[in-house]
């Protein structure tokens, strides 16, 4: 192996691509710039019966790190859509898209709150939690994707609002992450610029109200910019469920939601806080250390709110919205560090009593560790 | 060879029963094709081929995974089949040694219906009206409207990615999918329920969805449902191109205006759709292109056919303009009417003409009638097809009039917009022709599909929107994936390691 790396170095080297050889480790990492590159990378590899690798593992032996594209970003005004290169921050691109009225959405809050974040950093982490699940989350937004695969030839897909050509092999290569593919472009569906949104807010002493006031929104399909709810116990205030809606000249959005929100304990209240408040609120909720999720449907809310209740009898706790969709939801619910084990395992044991319809996973980092393992390991293995 | 068939006939008819287990040769001879028009084509003029080796009807999980067990077993070739209304050739058997067709339609019952969180569980075989109307019964819908309702099942449904009438207010069906319960070709079953993420859940529904039975036999479903809509209000429109009807319906899309159901036709489809008007001064035109899905039996009508360009050139005479069609539904009245006065006002920007309600409710009284019949244009010895294709709103009307001009003089052809969204939209060509005997046919056949397909990929548009893949698209379907085809080998290898489920599809030898 290490001839075969030494040759492949020096050819690589031959053709101007910048890359660092370590006998000891037996790796070489390559690093692109430019499409031409990838092919020049290709040509070597195929000849050594090589492949690449796009993340460093005890099995890899090429490392290439793609920075192609890096300033690329294209606007498709007609069509609501933003082809960018995956190394493009997401601050500067939401700035580009609403100086020509657009925006990546009011969805993505912890994207649209980091100032370094990239689109690739945001691919790596596609299951972040939207606030509008009419918006669905990464991967129900991406329209087209470009990148290189382990054999160095590179992949495109059709750019269109929906096919039936097979399996979602975009929802492929991101399950199967580095594995099986390095993304240098993404053609994302964006949305225009509202400049109306207003909040309502909703406040009852229990959880089980505020959900059930989502739920009866979602249920009916009512499309609300986006929900937030939280619990407010260190402030010795009741949980709040926030509601963002596009105020329109004809048509009276927050009658409809007043109207449909389910109001048995809900109390309307006067609006506490701002979007950027409510961004950075879950922004920095989600970097809680101690938490855990709890994916219920609403059929499951009665239950939920019965073992949070006799689980935090004595204890503060608080917990948040993480998402919600059509017919589910997840809570998340942040636990004091010295009770965590035993608060985690109690839940545990309450919740698997009603398994069809509460759920618990612990939140850790990159939520492909909740893909069954049976699965997960089939898919790479066969990437391999 | 003989002696092992009869010996796997034996294993099914003890694992099944003997009335679940056929190989004879009506049986067969049904199986041998789904409604791809090119085995139509083919069966008209008496030339049968790919006839099934067994049928199999299982009841259960546990039987199919027997039956996957033996295939693995016995090498067999394992082809899931619902109602065999695909129109492209999905369900054929290619493989040369035995193909055995899984027929899931026993497996249709509704498992549970959760009305607090509005999720429906229910099994692959169901028959999409029946359910439809059990539900409606209850106050609630599905959403899902294809027009082969009547003869197409929730498995062939996710199999093939299928698209309803309403997919403007409920999307397609890959969009509804809380959940599946696959067996995969090893025989292992997946059920996304069980999984914790809702996000993770969704992406392993999106390989298996729109799999065309390569990776394993759908056996369940978990779908979303929805409360049955009290309100409806109907509009059409006509305006003078093409490019002004698309013109409103992207605004009406890009402000969640569009409604349930908004389709666009080509001048040629409004004339058929608008129908009751003009009826005497094109006469004969209107008798000819409304025996498309109609009775064909003049023979003039049987010979124009064969001079396509005649008659595409006809068709420019037709100044009628291009109707649009827009249902608003919803429980909220004020909502509902909301979006139609909004609606109307974008038709009215690019000077559309409010034709009332009647163009609208007249589709809705046809809406399910041409799917499972046949076009009499078959017994003409002529042919009919139907093609939808998919792309961005910067290039749907130039893939429009692109693929118009390669095929005026190949066959006779018109198109609707009938599947819209926010960036962009599907259109739905139909396109018919004639040829004197079977080699003619299935040549020009194949032709008009290569140069509209060829077209396609030219424009970076996705060769199907809702009918899938089957046999009719695998070659295009190579092209426009490239490096892609890998990718499908990965979960080939994945979840069918042995390649015995629905050989030759997706890339699989």
């Amino acid at each position: 192996m290490d001839r075969v790396l030494n040759e492949v170095f020096k050819r690589l080297l031959d053709v101007g691509i910048q890359s660092h050889y370590s006998a000891t480790s037996q790796k070489i990492h390559i690093s692109v710039t430019k499409n031409d590159e990838i092919e020049k990378v290709r040509s070597i590899i195929k000849k050594f019966k090589l492949r690449l690798s796009f993340i460093d593992t005890a099995n890899s032996n090429i490392i290439l790190e793609n920075k192609i594209n890096e300033s690329k970003i294209l606007l498709n005004k007609e069509s609501s859509l933003l082809t960018v290169g995956v190394l493009y921050n997401i601050i500067e691109a939401e700035k580009f898209l609403n100086a020509h009225g657009f925006s990546i959405g009011y969805y993505f809050p912890p994207v649209l709150s980091s100032t370094e974040m990239t689109f690739a950093d945001w691919i790596k982490n596609f299951h972040i939690p939207s606030l509008n699940y009419y918006d669905k989350d990464l991967s129900g937004n991406i329209r087209g994707i470009k990148g290189i695969l382990p054999n160095g030839n590179t992949f495109e897909t059709i750019n269109a609002p929906r096919m039936a050509t097979g399996s979602d092999i975009v929802r492929l290569l991101l399950l199967a992450g580095q594995n099986l593919f390095s993304p240098f472009e993404i053609t994302l569906r964006i949305r225009p610029l509202k400049h109306n949104i207003k909040i309502l807010s909703f406040s009852s002493k229990r959880i089980k109200n505020l959900l059930s006031a989502l739920a009866s929104l979602a249920l009916k399909n009512i499309k609300i910019e986006f929900a937030t709810l939280y619990t407010r116990e260190d402030q010795h205030n009741d949980p709040m469920l926030e509601i963002g809606y596009n105020q329109d000249d004809i048509f009276d959005f927050m009658n409809w939601i007043v109207r449909t929100v389910n109001n048995e304990g809900v109390s309307l209240i006067n609006t506490l806080s701002e979007y950027d408040e409510i961004k950075m609120r879950l922004n920095n909720l989600i970097k809680h250390e101690y938490q855990i999720e709890i994916y219920a449907k609403y059929k499951g809310i009665g239950k939920l709110d019965e073992i949070l209740k006799s689980l935090f009898q004595n204890i503060r706790f608080n917990g948040y919205l993480y998402r919600y969709e059509k017919n589910s939801f997840s809570f998340r619910v942040i636990l004091p560090p010295n009770l965590y084990q035993q608060l985690k395992d109690n839940l545990i044991s309450e919740c698997s009593k009603y398994k069809e319809d509460i759920r618990i996973s612990e939140c850790t980092e990159g939520s492909k560790d909740q893909i069954p393992l049976s699965i997960y390991s089939k898919i790479i293995h066969s990437c391999l | 060879m003989e002696r092992d068939f009869y010996k796997i006939k034996k294993y099914f008819i003890s694992l099944l029963g003997e009335r679940w287990v056929s190989d004879n040769t009506k049986d067969t001879m049904y199986y041998n094709r789904d409604l791809w028009p090119r085995e139509i084509i083919a069966s008209k003029f008496g030339v049968f081929k790919n006839k099934p080796d067994l049928i199999l009807w299982p009841k259960n999980e546990e039987e199919i995974v027997n039956i996957i067990k033996i295939a693995n077993e016995h090498k067999l070739n394992i082809i899931p089949f619902g109602a065999g209304s695909g129109v492209c050739g999905a369900t054929l058997p290619l493989s040369q040694g035995h193909n055995i067709i899984v027929d899931t339609k026993r497996m249709n019952k509704i498992l549970n219906v959760d009305y607090q969180s509005l999720i429906l569980n229910v099994e692959a075989g169901a028959i999409g009206y029946p359910l439809e109307i059990q539900l409606n019964n209850k106050g609630f819908t599905i959403g899902h409207f294809p027009s082969s309702i009547y003869c197409s099942t929730v498995g062939g449904w996710l199999a093939s990615r299928s698209a309803g009438q309403e997919s403007s207010r409920y999307g397609k069906i890959e969009d509804m999918v809380v959940s599946l319960r696959v067996i995969t070709g090893h025989g292992e079953i997946i059920d996304t329920s069980e999984i914790v993420s809702s996000e993770i859940s969704g992406d392993l529904n999106q390989l298996f969805i729109g799999s065309e039975g390569t990776l394993g036999i759908i056996c369940s479903a978990g779908l979303s449902i929805n409360y049955l809509p009290k309100f409806k209000t109907y509009s059409s429109f006509i305006f003078k191109n093409i490019e002004q009807g698309l013109s409103a319906i992207r605004e009406m899309m890009q402000n969640d205006v569009g409604g349930s159901v908004i389709r666009l036709y080509d001048e040629l489809d409004s004339y058929i759709a608008l129908g009751h008007t003009k009826e005497k001064k094109e006469g004969l035109f209107k008798k000819y292109v409304e025996n498309l899905n109609g009775d064909f039996s003049d023979i003039f009508l049987k010979r124009i056919l064969s001079f396509p360009q005649l008659l595409n050139s006809l068709s420019q005479l037709i100044t009628q303009g291009c109707l649009l069609i827009v249902l608003h539904t919803g429980n909220e009245s004020e909502f509902v009417k909301y979006c139609q006065v909004k609606s109307h006002k974008i038709a009215e920007k690019y000077s559309g003409k409010n034709m009332g309600e009647e163009p609208a409710k007249k589709w809705e009284r046809n809406r399910y009638s041409i799917s499972y019949k046949q076009s009499k244009i078959f017994y003409a010895g002529g042919f009919v097809d139907t093609m939808e294709v998919a792309t961005t709103w910067d290039k749907v009307a130039e893939l429009y009039h692109e693929v118009k001009r390669v095929i005026q003089d190949k066959a006779f052809l018109m198109a609707h917009f009938s599947h819209a969204y926010q960036d962009g939209c599907s259109i739905y060509f139909t396109f018919a022709a004639k040829a004197n005997n079977y080699n003619d046919a299935i040549k020009r056949y194949e032709r008009i599909w290569k140069n509209i397909l060829d077209v396609v990929l030219g424009l970076k548009a996705t060769i199907s929107h809702h009918h899938g893949i089957g046999v009719s698209k695998l070659e295009h379907l190579r092209k426009q994936l490239g490096e892609g085809t890998e990718l499908f080998k990965i979960l080939k290898r994945a979840f069918d390691p042995n390649n015995i489920m629905n050989k030759g599809k997706f890339f699989s030898e």
